[in-house]
């Protein structure tokens, strides 16, 4: 009798099986979107067009271009390359313009393989960041390890560029980033879900700077975000990034170039250790003391010195402290006095170390009151030169020999 | 005709202690970093997890020691002994409608969490069915069999979360484990008490103790499956608010889930981790809702001498799943959930404290 | 108890010989023409009267013709009886005794006075010895020697190294292969007679000692209630004492293999033997047990231990590859690594099937090319091979039937179903696969857990003998899955498995055992 009991039950599993598939859609009748890019909407026809359609319809206040870069499958070759196309679509949300594309392509966009997400110079200026990037947070499709990236200019120019390899420039941008290691004025990769954590706690931060020429894409410098405002201030050069990446400890290598006997030497980092410390005598008006460790090699040197001489060494080292101490200085003082906002994480150091002072400060820091903008950094830099490579002398000179 | 049962059909220690891990790990392991976090600042949630850990464990050796008190007795049985006759059957009435109502959560939260992460377009109520067809084929089972699938599924489902947890090592981020001490005792308190409420699961013990063959050892095994369930919540919010730090964890509906989603696998060899982490946690949550239904037919079995197991479920079945369709959103579950909290706690922890309590004054023992 | 063991009533072979006369007659011509008649006046039934040299008496012998070693019976019976010196004997039932004791040279000889057993011992090729005045014959031993197939290597079972005789079809053969390999008292044979009308010799070996009491009287038990016309191979007996009918996996293993066989008397596990079949039959089992070979014991400990990890991963790609494959194709995309991704849509554009149908269709056509090449001979067996991996897998993707990663997935599952070391798990396994395949194609990788999890509970019902199909995983008994789950080095092996109770747990001598 169990036995039928349990046959009944099986087979009522089965109908289950074969009632229905509700979500299955092969994968090639997908479109893969690769990359993302949004612009403002400066088409006033458009608009009145819309206005026509659909007369009663409630607006936002601006209309964005949503630029989709996706696959055209038929072309994938095993080595990466392939074709993309860009579709671009306007409406007033992100959502409207997916619809709105939906109407013109002939794949439904599938969004897990997003890589990343540019966003241009205007729509950061206006402050539109925050709900521009809800859906890619709320969407179950959107992964939160998508990048984002703030072009010069318009957005879907990035996405257009056509490299050399035949990548498809998505997947070329999203590897550039990886050079961060070789690069100091690259800024390290931002995920959407870190900019959710900038958001909720109204930090201030700074996003990578794209820079689109038709062929190629450069990477280097950042955008500062203030925190309370939520948009975009301005932009770091490449050297004012350095000096953002070493307070913020985040330098995984790159490279300083000093002047010694009027010709130049390279020093590689290896190794470079930013640790900050906090004064807090005068709570208003705190102390910081930002110590920078290299190590590193030195690279390639164009002047005539000898390197494995100590004193020479002595000297380079200091060469290169005094650099250092200057591309940090360029840093805070632009992030004090220009753009008024602590991109550098200072706030965030004195809520963990010092609290209660944090406490009086936080609504006033790089806001209302901005001490921020008042407060006193002091940069020390220590600079090691490791190896000196496998020769002396790479040529010799007059007299030299 | 008698088939040959050589190995013999007792729970023994080791399945308790699997037992307790496999019910207490549930939809918690998913919202509890979120629920702590929204109740207390920063990382001070691991303390909420601590006390409240304290508490479960004292309460979870009161209930085995009460259950143990009785061998080979049901629940009703006992309880009958230590108050009355009416007392017994109200509060086995009321554990069966309480594992009842678990059962009906568990199954509609598996299906809501499906439907966010899994499914576009399949309705919740064909998610929930069919996963509750597959719990009922295992609850009509043998009872040793239930158990035994928590042997199975646990050990896979510790796996693959500590994969998870393996990997996420590099995206922990210690800046997000400061200040120190920032809540107030209010806080705390609120926190430990839904740390301690996640553990409501525990009051099986009152009834899976009657199967053992020696209940002496049931306290011990008992406590290092409740402690173990505690540990793993403490490295699950370490690592939760390690990686997305306190405020995140806070705003995110399943925070587990949304730290397994940023996990990339070395070689990308699967793009998406939390597909994975979420096919296990199902065979987690499937042991819960076994055994939660399990429990419930037994404290009905339990009352009615002439009732056939499988008629029993029969019954519970439709109603369950109804009850489980009610709940229209996840406000309506959430506040199911909070509900669920507070009756289990004073199911799980009231309830055996004082029968225990009333046992020893009163100097009620077992026939052993 | 579900798919549980429920054959209920177990009838007896007694009261179906329905054959009117049960008892023998006076006189040797009497009794003669009744057992040919009997039998329907064959032409092979050979009847002889031989007088006793030097006396009056006679006896009369019955035989069948090509099934007994005539040479035996003119050397050692006929010429013996003419050969009789002494003048004076006894008659009746003293003679038969006389013959037995002092005139014929056969090594076994019995009395028997039904007619059912002189049946049965005339048709194994026994030969008969009447005289008058008694109603009992003496049952002479002499079967032919020719004993069909010689002993070969086992053909379904092929070991890189390990022993290359396996069973016959004749019991007798096997039997001595076992015993060859036993040489303990303890082994124990139990004979059965089994099928109502081709009674055919059933044999439990079993060492006494080792195996488990109840286990045993549980098997007798279920062997007796056999009530069958004839067991035509090992696999019927298999199905008839199963635990449970319904269930896809196997609960008893045959093999042709003698030292498969000892290995399992040894850890307490018992063996069945039927006469015209070279399968044997191992209970109980556990689902471990049916992933292994027994090359994982000569093979050294670490390669034993890894091929047994890369039998495990075969059994899940067996069950679960092609559903996987549907459900990352048609329901999660975006668990594909990218650019995999790509170029999976990219080879999947044009297949005009969804990816369930199309991996339905490639599956079915691998099992009828399966099943094809193994009814062929085999010299046309190979080419099936060659049609099926190439022409069809080629062409179909050439003409954007399927997919080329279809293919490749197809021809993965199969080569990992045929790692499996037991062909009835590997069948079993493939009726699941495409259970798997159906959920995968309704709700995705949701779908297979599910399945998953139902597989999991039917097994953890499951039992073999009443011992849990899932030992020693669920219930755990870590100390046997050094050699269950594992192949720890031999030294270290030193107990029998703990879930099958066996009564002697050690192996090794004391000292080692650990």
């Amino acid at each position: 009798m169990h036995k039928r009991r349990r046959l009944v039950l099986c087979g009522m599993l089965l109908l289950f099986l074969t009632a229905g598939c509700w979500d299955r859609i092969d994968i090639e009748e997908r479109g893969f979107v690769l990359g993302t890019a949004i612009d403002l909407s400066k088409n006033e026809e458009e608009e009145e067009n819309i206005e026509a359609e659909s007369p009663g319809k409630p607006k936002g206040k601006t209309r964005f271009i949503l630029t989709n870069q996706m696959v055209i499958p038929g072309t994938i070759v095993e080595d990466n390359s392939g074709e993309t196309y860009n579709v671009s679509a306007s409406g007033d949300t992100l959502f409207e313009c997916v619809r709105e594309m939906a109407a013109r392509t002939s794949q439904s966009p599938f969004y897990e393989h997003n890589k990343i997400l540019i966003l241009s110079e205007d729509v950061a200026k206006r402050g539109h960041i925050p709900s521009l990037l809800d859906v890619f947070l709320r969407d179950k499709e959107m992964k939160r390890s998508i990048q984002v990236l703030i072009a010069v200019g318009e957005a879907r120019k990035a996405l257009e560029v056509k490299p050399q390899n035949k990548e498809m420039p998505a997947m070329y941008i999203n590897s550039v980033v990886n050079n961060a290691y070789k690069n100091l004025g690259m800024h390290p990769e931002v995920l959407v879900g870190d900019i959710h954590e900038y958001l909720l706690l109204d930090e201030s931060f700074t996003l990578p700077r794209i820079m689109s020429d038709g062929d190629e894409i450069k990477m280097t410098g950042s955008a500062v975000f203030q925190g309370d405002a939520k948009r975009m201030i301005g932009f770091l050069s490449s050297e004012e990034t350095e000096g953002l990446n070493i307070i913020k400890n985040q330098v995984e290598g790159g490279l300083f170039q000093v002047e010694i006997e009027g010709d130049l030497i390279v020093y590689e980092i290896k190794k470079l250790k930013t640790r900050i410390s906090a004064d807090v005598a005068d709570p208003l008006r705190p102390k910081f003391h930002v110590t920078v460790l290299a190590q590193g090699n030195l690279g390639e040197k164009y002047a005539m010195i000898d390197p494995f001489d100590a004193d020479v060494i002595t000297n380079i080292e200091h060469k290169l402290e005094h650099e250092i101490e200057r591309i940090v200085n360029s840093t805070t003082e632009k992030l004090q006095k220009d753009f008024e906002t602590d991109a550098m994480g200072l706030g965030t150091l004195l809520k963990r170390n010092h609290y209660k002072v944090w406490k009086r400060l936080e609504g006033d820091w790089d806001r209302g009151e901005k001490y921020f903008t008042r407060c006193e950094i002091e940069v020390t830099a220590r600079v090691q030169i490791e190896r000196r490579g496998t020769i002396i002398k790479s040529h010799g000179a007059l007299g030299d020999m | 005709m008698k088939s040959f049962e050589h190995w013999d059909q007792d729970i023994s220690p080791k399945m308790l202690g699997y037992a307790i891990v496999s019910m207490t790990i549930a939809v918690g392991i998913l919202t509890l970093p979120r629920i702590i976090t929204q109740n207390t600042q920063v990382f001070d949630g691991i303390i909420s997890l601590m006390a409240g850990g304290v508490i479960a464990l004292f309460f979870t050796y009161i209930s085995a020691k009460l259950a143990s008190r009785f061998p080979k007795q049901t629940f009703c049985a006992y309880a009958e002994k230590i108050a009355s006759k009416y007392i017994a059957i109200v509060l086995t009435v009321v554990f069966a409608l309480f594992f009842m109502l678990v059962t009906a959560f568990e199954v509609r939260m598996l299906a809501n969490i499906a439907a966010k992460y899994l499914f576009d377009e399949t309705p919740e109520e064909v998610i929930s069915l069919t996963f509750f067809l597959v719990v009922i084929y295992a609850v009509s089972g043998k009872h040793v069999a239930i158990l035994r699938l928590n042997l199975m599924f646990l050990p896979i489902f510790f796996a693959v979360l500590f994969s998870l947890l393996i990997l996420n090592i590099q995206y922990l981020d210690l800046n997000h484990f400061t200040p120190f001490f920032t809540s107030s005792w209010r806080e705390l308190l609120r926190g430990t008490f839904y740390a301690a409420a996640n553990m409501i699961g525990l009051s099986i013990i009152l009834f899976y103790v009657s199967f053992m063959r020696t209940p002496k050892k049931a306290p011990k095994a008992a406590l290092i499956g409740a402690l173990i369930t505690i540990c793993v919540n403490m490295i699950i919010f370490f690592f939760v608010v390690g990686q997305l730090g306190p405020v995140v964890t806070r705003n995110v509906l399943y925070p587990t889930i949304e730290m397994a989603k940023e996990t990339k696998v070395p070689g990308e060899f699967f793009a998406r981790f939390d597909a994975v982490f979420f096919t296990a946690w199902i065979m987690a949550i499937f042991n819960t809702t076994t055994m939660s239904l399990h429990v419930s037919t037994l404290a009905i079995d339990s009352l009615f001498k002439k009732m056939q197991k499988f008629r029993t479920i029969l019954i519970l079945a439709p109603i369950i799943f109804y009850v489980s369709m009610l709940p229209i959103d996840i406000i309506q579950i959430g506040l199911i959930t909070e509900w669920l909290m507070g009756i289990g706690a004073l199911m799980g922890m009231g309830v055996p404290a004082l029968l225990y309590v009333a046992a020893i004054l009163r100097k009620v023992k077992g026939n052993a | 108890m579900f798919f549980g063991w429920k054959k209920k009533n177990s009838r007896h072979l007694a009261k179906e010989n329905d054959y009117p006369p049960n008892e023998l007659l006076d006189t040797i011509e009497a009794n003669i023409k009744q057992l040919n008649e009997l039998m329907g006046t064959p032409i092979d039934f050979v009847s002889r009267y031989i007088s006793i040299a030097g006396t009056d008496q006679k006896c009369g012998l019955v035989f069948l013709d090509d099934f007994c070693n005539k040479e035996i019976v003119n050397e050692h019976v006929i010429k013996c009886i003419l050969s009789n010196e002494d003048k004076t004997i006894p008659s009746g039932k003293a003679l038969l005794e006389y013959l037995k004791l002092k005139v014929i040279a056969v090594t076994k000889v019995e009395h028997a006075k039904n007619i059912d057993e002189l049946f049965l011992s005339l048709l194994g090729g026994d030969t008969l010895l009447f005289v008058d005045g008694v109603k009992e014959a003496l049952v002479l031993n002499t079967p032919s020697i020719s004993e069909g197939r010689a002993i070969q290597e086992p053909v379904t079972e092929p070991l890189i190294r390990g022993p290359r005789d396996g069973f016959t079809e004749s019991i007798r053969v096997n039997s001595m292969l076992i015993r060859n390999r036993v040489h303990d008292y303890n082994l124990r044979i139990e004979t059965y007679n089994t099928g109502r009308r081709a009674k055919k010799k059933l044999m439990l070996f079993y060492i006494n000692g080792i195996i488990h009491p109840e286990l045993l009287k549980e098997v007798r038990r279920r062997l007796e209630t056999l009530d069958i016309d004839d067991a035509l191979e090992s696999g019927i007996i298999e199905q008839w004492i199963e635990d449970s009918f319904l269930s896809p996996f196997p609960q008893v293993t045959s093999t042709e293999r003698p030292d498969k066989v000892t290995a399992a008397l040894l850890n307490g596990q018992f063996v069945i033997l039927l006469d015209g079949t070279p399968f044997a039959l191992i209970a109980p089992i556990t689902i471990t047990n049916t992933l292994h070979s027994p090359e994982d014991y000569y093979e050294r400990w670490l390669t034993g231990t890894l091929l047994r990890l890369l039998r495990y991963g075969a059994a899940m790609l067996t069950v679960f590859l092609p559903a996987a494959y549907i459900a990352l194709v048609s329901f999660h995309p975006g668990m594909i690594p990218s650019h995999l991704a790509f170029s999976m849509a990219s080879t999947r554009e044009g297949v005009p099937f969804p990816s369930m149908l199309e991996a339905i269709l490639m599956e079915t056509t691998m099992e009828l090319l399966r099943e094809a090449g193994v009814r062929l001979p085999k010299p046309i067996g190979q080419t099936i091979g060659i049609v099926g991996g190439l022409v069809i897998g080629e062409a179909a993707v050439a003409a954007g039937i399927v997919s080329p990663i279809m293919v490749i997935v197809v021809a993965i599952t199969a080569i990992s179903s045929f790692s499996l070391p037991y062909y009835g798990l590997a069948i079993s396994f493939r009726v699941l696969r495409f259970s798997t395949m159906l959920a995968a194609g309704m709700f995705g990788l949701y779908g297979i857990i599910l399945v998953f999890i139902l597989i999991c509970i039917h097994l953890a019902n499951l039992q073999s003998f009443g011992i849990p199909y899932t030992a020693p995983i669920a219930p755990t008994f870590f100390g046997d899955w050094k050699e269950a789950v594992i192949r720890a080095p031999i030294t270290m092996l030193g107990k029998r498995y703990k879930y099958l109770q066996p009564r002697d747990r050690q192996r090794l001598s004391k000292k080692r055992g650990n």
